[in-house]
Parts: structure tokens; C-alpha cells; sequence
């Protein structure tokens, strides 16, 4: 007998496995969790260099986004804040096998207005996820000559490092040049967006493929509109040819100095190897031809030597027109229209189109200016550029007014800009415009309240009509002519009248004379039939002879409008062609009734019953006359 | 017998006291507007009307409530909820353009001065009125269909009946065919709304809108309403919550 487990040894089986189990489960998810987390963080990272700028000048944000692809961007708007940019660069790390790759998105941010200014958060999509990134603070010092704190010596004027100058090994391959497009003059102004003509200079027998576009270095300066095709030609340059692309576009800068356009662009080189290694003649056209080509991945860089910089000026302090936001360019009104009558409190919208060029970003909404009292609210713009690089083009402007006072007067729309050319402030406006505001006038709109402000008290409520005592009977809104219980009631109704309609209709055909009439002949008509068929199955001559009289009788009456007793064999003589098979059957049936002699015999009877038949379908048709209705009856053959 | 008789006339009196029963509630609404505690007399008023029903009385104390509370759109939206019930009640005319000027809200054009009869009546009277027509066509059609009506009856009763309910038909179709789209505004109630170009909070604004101002929605879409507005060229989108139809559909 074997003895049976110990009990205690059988239950610990399962919570040894399940141990196991949950053990594995937990190292699995570990490692997926492990392997997935640089798969799906992704971190962004917000900072600005400096934090303090002089006004005129610019601080670089910089929004950086490790280990995610940026699908959008929204930067915020701060009054008296200017963003330029971004500009975007991608950089992939690999570590130790681990790859991380970050993209940095760079802005300039300055302003004109000394002041403590917030920066919001920036809103991205990351991966298809909002993010956003920290609030930042920059402060905007008073003055353009004060060393903002912060920067390290040598930088007082806002000028950055330069940009390192390209080695001699690289120079060879290829360098950047800068310059003003289309203009005399060798300076910008903050704000402004310069066009400029980039050229790549490439080596003449180089082969180049082109791995990341053109992207400031620094934060001196913001790329705008670069066009997207470079025109490709050959151009010497200190005597050497060179393979030369051009693309053109727009610089700007928010800092006041001296900088070199310091641009780079990542390209790929194949040049033929003059190391001596492949070289298969002596005639250096054929090895211009069959040589080894190497290749180089090179990094393109902008010569920063003095003669290519540029010199960006501040925007002068005096004569600064109120309510001017940065726009810098030449601009003037196009069609605009402002409705002729208005009301108060009601708004009207009105459009203004401006035309010129420069940078309309900056562009302000034109004011209304008017001697009166009015609302204004913000509206909308739409860009139309008029070249590749948008510095030419049309801006369209919409928004609302609401007058608060009534009268005739002549207003005008108007804006202020900064002429570069004319190194000028100019305020363009439009003809006066004669409009009327009718309506009553609107009290003047309370300031808005600070947050220091004491709320102001509610104003004093209007003398209206007394509440009512009584609640009375409660009702519905919606007219009783759209519920359907009283659409009901008037089909119902209407129904009842038709229904009334239809009765009387019904009842006065029903009781029509010449109706009855018709209906008694029919019926007389029918039993005479009847019976002369009845008789003439029975062998009954004189029986049969009289119903048939009686037949041709009604059938007649009906026609001569008669009764149907009342016509004889005169009245038949006199009415109908002496030939008619009626006269000869009345003959003989007043012989067969008056003579008292049956000489027929049976067989003959049948001969008569036709007789009988033509008469009868020889009976003229009266134009209401029962013959439709009879026609169907059994005529003895 | 006697006893089932005092039962139905009790249980009558007893379901025409409720009401009575309930009105302590508005007793305790225009006590607390008379106290001024508008605040307190406001959501009485709003559960009466909610509860039992509207009518213009109720839905003018709530407007002065709203008034009082310087809710200018809702107050609006009731004192022209009230007018459509009312519309030759003198009160409710008043404290309608008491309200008005206050917030610059253009009230409907006065009607031509042949149709000024057509707007006697509110619409639910006219309905009545048609009813009542009505009624004097099917009668003498019924007792001629039937012959419940003596022949001598034709001229002096049946005739001018059916001549009268003929023309009075005729009027109240024509007022209520005139007045159809009196019940298709809504009215702006939020404090500041903003007519935009598309139906999305981030859309470009057209245009504002004043509180109380009338407007014809047209089409719906995911909670917004496109909206033109009367007697102006602004159409554009607006939340269905910042207004509210004249007449709510059911």
C-alpha cells in the first residue's frame, strides 16, 4: 500500500509555476517596455540665449525635439514681440549602438519697446501628439549700446562669434557667397527683409549632390522664401571656373550691427582623385575623363571676411508713428471699401487691399480715422505674392467696425511703415470717405478693467414694467397652426365637409326622375323578357306572344318617351317604315290575343322567338335609352 | 349615484387646485423679484416656465428678471418669446424697447400699413381664428350633405355662414402665411459672440454679434448653427448654445 502524499506538497506546485510565470510575464513586458521607451518619448526642450536683449536686437529660441518628427508648429503672438524664423536642423547621434536623433528649431525673437516680455508656450504636433513647450521670459533693456547681461565680453554690440571659416581643404571644394539682390545700398534694416542672391561656388568638374538646404549658422540673420531650384551655370571666380548655383531669397535680422551672412549647406562632392592612385596616362584630358572620382561629404560655408558683411541698422527712434508694429518695405493702399451707411451698434465690415513690398508679416491692420466713437475688432488677413520670393504681393484685409455715434463725417484708413530707401517713417492713407451713422447714440464703452481695478459697479437697472401677480394658463410657443393635433382637426374638419359634399352629390343622382324612370323600364323590361322565355319553353303561343308585346312595348316606351301600355299596333303603323319586324310581330301577336285561333304549332313558335330577337334589336336607340343595360339579356332564340 | 357624483366634482376641484398648489412657487419667485434678490428669483421663474409650461405673463417676469440682472440677450430672448404670446400687451412692448436701445439691438421692421391688421393677433390667435372659419365652412356643408338643415335655413343661415367662414379662412391663412417666418429667428444670448468663417473655435472671426440681436439660422453642424443676420450682410457660423430659437423646436 503506498502511502499518499503529503497534502501539503501537492498545492505548492501551482504557485511555483505561476511564480515562473508572472516572473517571465514581468521580464517580457520589461524588455518591451524597455525597448519601447526611445521608441515613444519623445522630449522638447524650449531655451533662449540670452534672456536679456537691447531693444532692436534679438535673442535666439531655440525648441529642441529629441527622438520625435515634428509635423506642426504654431509660435505664439506677444504684442511687440518679433518672431522670425524658424529655421530647422536635424542631427542623429549614434552612441554606444543607441541612435537619438533631435531637430532644433531656431527663431530670433526681439523687440522694438523695451519691457518684461512672456513668451507662451509654443504649440507642437510631435509624432501626432500635442506638446508644448515652457513659457520663457526675455528681457528687452532700454538701450542698443548697453551690454545685455548675460553675454559673454565681446558681444556688447549684439554681434555673435563669427562663424568658423572654412579650412583651406574645404575651400577647395566649394564656398557660399552672399549679397544684397537689387539693391545700391550695402545696409538693412531690423525688420526688413532684405533679398539677397546666394551662390554655391563648386568646383567645375565636380559632381555635387545636395544633402541638407541652406541654413543660417548664427542667429544673426532668418532666411526667408529661399527659391527652391537653383539657377546652375559656370562663372570664374580669382581666375579659377567654378560650377555656381543661385537661389534667391529673403534675409532678415532683429539685431542692429555688422554680421557676415554666415549660411552653411551640407552637399556631397565627387572629384576626380589627383592623389596619383588610378592614374592611368599622362594626358590630363583623359584623366579628366577616366580618373577615379572620390567622394566628400563637405560642409559649404559663407565667406565671413569684411568685404561680405552686412550692415543691418536700427530703426530710428524719432518721428516713430503711434501704433507702428515693424512692417519695413514700401506700401501703399489699394482698393478698399468702407460702407456709406452705418448704424450705431451694428457692425459692418470693411476690406482694404495693400500692395508694395517688404515684409507684410509686420504689416498692421489699417485704422479707421474718424473723429468719432468706434469699436473695433480684429480681422483678417490674406498674403497674394506677386513673386517666388514674396517680397512683392497684396495683402487683403477684413474686419469689423461698430460706430457708437451718429452723424455725417469723412474718415479715412491709414497705416505707418518704414521706408527703407527713404530711411523715413510714412504713414500711407486713403481718400476721405463720406459716410452717415444713423441710430441712437451708445453710451462710451468702459475701460477694461485692470486687475488692480475695483470691479465697476453694475449700472443702474432700466425703470421696467411692473412683474404680473397672476401666472395664468401655461401655453406653448409653437403656434397652434404648426402642432399636429390642430392640422388634425383640420383634416377632420376638412374631411367632414367633403364627406358632406359627397352625400349630397350621392343623394340628389339618387333621386333623379328621369334615374327612376330608366330603372322601372329596365326592370319591366326584364320581366317581360323573362316571362316570354318562361312561355316559350312552356309551348305557351299566346302566352308567349303577350309577353313579347309587352317587351317591344317598354323597349319602345323607353324611346318615344311613352308609356308603355299606351302604344299599339297604330302608334307602331304610324311611327315606324311598314317593313319593320315590329309591326309584323305586333300583327301577330294582336292575332294571336284577339282571334282566339292558335294556328301556330310548335315549331313555328321558334321561328317568332327569332322574329321576336330582330325586333327587338331593331328597336331605334334612345340617347339614355336602357338598351345598354339590356342588351346582355337573353333574347329566346 | 349621488356619492360617484361628489367623487368626479371632487376629484375635478382637486385637479383644478393643483396648479394653485404649485403656484406657492411663483408666489416665491415675484416675492424674491420684489426683494430684489433677482439671483434668487431667476431659477423659480426658469423652473415654472420649465415645468408647468410658458405663457407671456411667466415668460415676462423672467425677462425683467434677466433685465434686472443685466442679462441683456436671455432678457430679449424672453420679452420676444412674450410678444410672439402677447402681442398688444403694453408691458411686454415697453420693457422690449426699454431693452432694446440699451444694448443697440434693431427690433423687427414695422410691418406696410395694409398688413399692420395682420399683426393684431399673434399666431396663436389667428390659428384660432382660421379654426373658427373652419368650423362655419364644415357646418353648413355637413347639414346640406345631410339634410339636418331645413331648405328655408339655406338663405338666411347656411349662406351667410359659409360666406363668413369662407372669408374669415381666407384672413387667417393670409396672416399666418404672412407671418410663417415670424418663429424662425433665434436670438443671441451669450455676452460676446463672434460670427466666424468657418465652425471651429479657431476659425477667422467675420464679425461680432450683440447680445439679443436677431438671427436666421439656416444650417447646423456639430454643435454650430450658420447664421445670417437681418437687415446686414453678416452670415457665418455661431455655437448653437450662444443663441436661441424664438421658437424651440421640439
Amino acid at each position: 500500500m503506498v502511502a499518499p502524499p503529503p497534502p501539503s506538497l501537492t498545492p505548492a506546485r501551482f504557485p511555483c509555476r505561476a511564480r515562473i510565470q508572472a516572473t517571465a510575464f514581468l521580464t517580457w513586458l520589461l524588455a518591451l517596455l524597455t525597448l519601447a521607451a526611445p521608441l515613444t518619448a519623445a522630449e522638447v526642450t524650449a531655451t533662449l540665449d540670452p534672456e536679456s536683449v537691447p531693444a532692436g536686437q534679438g535673442a535666439t529660441l531655440t525648441i529642441r525635439i529629441v527622438n520625435g518628427n515634428v509635423t506642426d508648429l504654431n509660435a505664439p503672438e506677444v504684442p511687440g514681440l518679433i518672431f522670425q524664423g524658424p529655421n530647422q536642423g536635424r542631427q542623429v547621434n549614434m552612441v554606444n549602438g543607441v541612435t537619438t536623433s533631435s531637430t532644433s528649431l531656431t527663431y530670433a525673437v526681439g523687440s522694438m519697446t523695451a519691457g518684461d516680455y512672456t513668451i507662451p508656450p509654443f504649440t507642437l504636433t510631435v509624432d501626432g501628439a500635442g506638446v508644448q513647450t515652457q513659457p520663457l521670459k526675455l528681457k528687452v533693456t532700454p538701450s542698443a549700446a548697453q551690454a545685455p547681461a548675460g553675454l559673454p565680453p565681446g558681444t556688447a554690440t549684439g554681434q555673435p562669434s563669427a562663424a568658423p571659416a572654412p579650412t583651406a581643404g574645404e575651400e577647395n571644394l566649394g564656398f557660399l557667397t552672399v549679397e544684397l539682390a537689387g539693391k545700391e545700398r550695402k545696409h538693412a534694416w531690423v525688420g526688413e527683409i532684405a533679398p539677397v542672391r546666394i551662390k554655391a561656388w563648386l568646383p567645375a568638374e565636380a559632381r555635387v549632390s545636395l544633402n541638407s538646404p541652406l541654413q543660417p549658422e548664427g542667429s544673426s540673420f532668418t532666411l526667408h522664401n529661399l527659391s527652391s531650384q537653383p539657377q546652375q551655370g559656370m562663372e570664374d571666380h580669382q581666375g579659377q571656373r567654378y560650377l555656381v548655383a543661385t537661389w534667391y531669397g529673403g534675409l532678415s535680422a532683429t539685431k542692429a550691427g555688422d554680421y557676415p551672412p554666415d549660411l552653411s549647406m551640407k552637399i556631397s562632392v565627387q572629384v576626380p582623385d589627383r592623389s596619383g592612385q588610378g592614374r592611368r596616362s599622362n594626358d590630363p584630358i583623359f584623366d579628366r575623363f577616366f580618373a577615379r572620382m572620390i567622394q566628400k561629404e563637405v560642409t559649404l560655408r559663407s565667406k565671413t571676411d569684411d568685404s561680405t558683411r552686412i550692415e543691418i541698422r536700427a530703426l530710428p527712434a524719432e518721428g516713430r508713428p503711434e501704433g507702428f508694429e515693424g512692417a519695413v518695405g514700401k506700401f501703399t493702399f489699394g482698393r478698399t471699401n468702407i460702407p456709406a451707411q452705418w448704424k450705431t451698434g451694428e457692425p459692418q465690415q470693411i476690406t482694404a487691399e495693400v500692395q508694395g513690398e517688404g515684409n507684410f508679416k509686420l504689416l498692421q491692420q489699417p485704422a479707421l480715422k474718424s473723429g468719432r466713437d468706434w469699436k473695433t475688432y480684429d480681422g483678417q488677413s490674406n498674403f497674394t505674392a506677386k513673386d517666388a520670393a514674396s517680397f512683392s504681393g497684396t495683402s487683403n484685409f477684413r474686419f469689423s467696425q461698430v460706430p457708437r455715434q451718429s452723424g455725417s463725417e469723412q474718415v479715412r484708413l491709414t497705416f505707418s511703415y518704414f521706408d527703407p530707401d527713404a530711411a523715413t517713417y510714412k504713414t500711407a492713407e486713403t481718400p476721405p470717405q463720406a459716410i452717415e451713422v444713423t441710430g441712437t447714440d451708445l453710451p462710451p464703452e468702459p475701460e477694461t478693467a485692470t486687475p488692480a481695478k475695483a470691479p465697476s459697479p453694475a449700472p443702474p437697472a432700466p425703470a421696467l414694467a411692473p412683474q404680473r401677480s397672476r401666472a395664468g394658463f401655461a401655453t406653448d410657443l409653437t403656434p397652434l397652426i404648426w402642432r399636429p393635433s390642430f392640422r388634425l382637426f383640420l383634416g377632420l374638419a376638412s374631411a367632414a365637409m367633403i364627406t358632406g359634399l359627397i352625400f349630397k352629390t350621392i343623394r340628389t343622382r339618387w333621386r333623379d326622375p328621369q334615374r327612376l324612370a330608366r330603372t322601372a323600364q329596365e326592370k319591366a323590361l326584364r320581366s317581360a323578357l323573362q316571362e316570354t322565355e318562361t312561355f316559350a319553353a312552356r309551348g305557351d303561343v299566346p302566352g308567349f306572344f303577350a309577353a313579347a308585346r309587352r317587351a317591344l312595348q317598354v323597349r319602345l316606351a323607353s324611346v318615344w318617351q311613352t308609356t308603355a301600355p299606351a302604344i299599339t299596333l297604330a302608334d307602331a303603323t304610324h311611327r315606324l317604315p311598314g317593313d319593320s319586324p315590329i309591326i309584323s310581330f305586333f300583327q301577330e301577336a294582336d292575332r294571336q290575343e284577339y282571334s282566339r285561333q292558335n294556328t301556330l304549332q310548335p315549331n313555328d313558335l321558334a321561328v317568332w322567338r327569332t322574329r321576336f330577337r330582330q325586333a327587338l334589336e331593331s328597336v331605334p336607340q334612345a340617347p339614355s335609352s336602357p338598351q345598354n343595360l339590356t342588351s346582355h339579356q337573353t333574347v329566346p332564340a | 349615484m349621488p356619492s360617484r357624483f361628489h367623487l368626479v366634482l371632487a376629484l375635478l376641484f382637486l385637479a383644478m387646485g393643483l396648479p394653485s398648489l404649485r403656484a406657492g412657487t411663483w408666489e416665491d419667485a415675484n416675492t424674491a423679484f420684489a426683494a430684489g434678490e433677482y439671483a434668487k428669483a431667476l431659477p423659480l421663474y426658469q423652473n415654472i416656465i420649465d415645468h408647468e409650461g410658458p405663457n407671456a405673463a411667466r415668460l415676462f417676469n423672467l425677462g425683467n428678471t434677466y433685465a434686472k440682472l443685466n442679462q441683456t440677450g436671455p432678457a430679449l430672448l424672453c420679452f420676444e418669446r412674450a410678444a410672439l404670446l402677447a402681442p398688444r400687451d403694453p408691458d411686454i412692448q415697453a420693457n422690449l424697447n426699454l431693452t432694446r436701445p440699451s444694448s443697440a439691438v434693431p427690433g423687427p421692421d414695422s410691418p406696410p400699413w395694409w398688413k399692420a391688421p395682420l399683426y393684431w393677433l399673434s399666431l396663436h390667435e389667428w390659428s384660432w381664428v382660421t379654426a373658427a372659419g373652419v368650423i362655419l365652412i364644415v357646418l353648413p356643408a355637413l347639414g346640406w350633405g345631410f339634410s339636418c338643415f331645413p331648405r328655408s335655413w339655406w338663405p338666411r343661415t347656411a349662406a351667410p355662414m359659409l360666406s363668413t367662414g369662407l372669408a374669415v379662412v381666407a384672413l387667417g391663412s393670409l396672416a399666418l402665411s404672412q407671418r410663417r417666418s415670424e418663429t424662425l429667428p433665434g436670438i443671441v444670448i451669450a455676452p460676446e459672440a463672434i460670427l466666424r468663417l468657418s465652425p471651429f473655435k479657431e476659425a477667422n472671426a467675420v464679425g461680432p454679434l450683440v447680445p439679443g440681436q436677431r438671427v436666421i439660422p439656416t444650417e447646423t453642424r456639430d454643435g454650430w448653427a450658420y447664421l445670417t443676420v437681418p437687415g446686414s450682410t453678416l452670415r457665418g457660423w455661431l455655437p448653437q448654445s450662444e443663441f436661441a430659437a424664438l421658437v424651440p423646436r421640439s
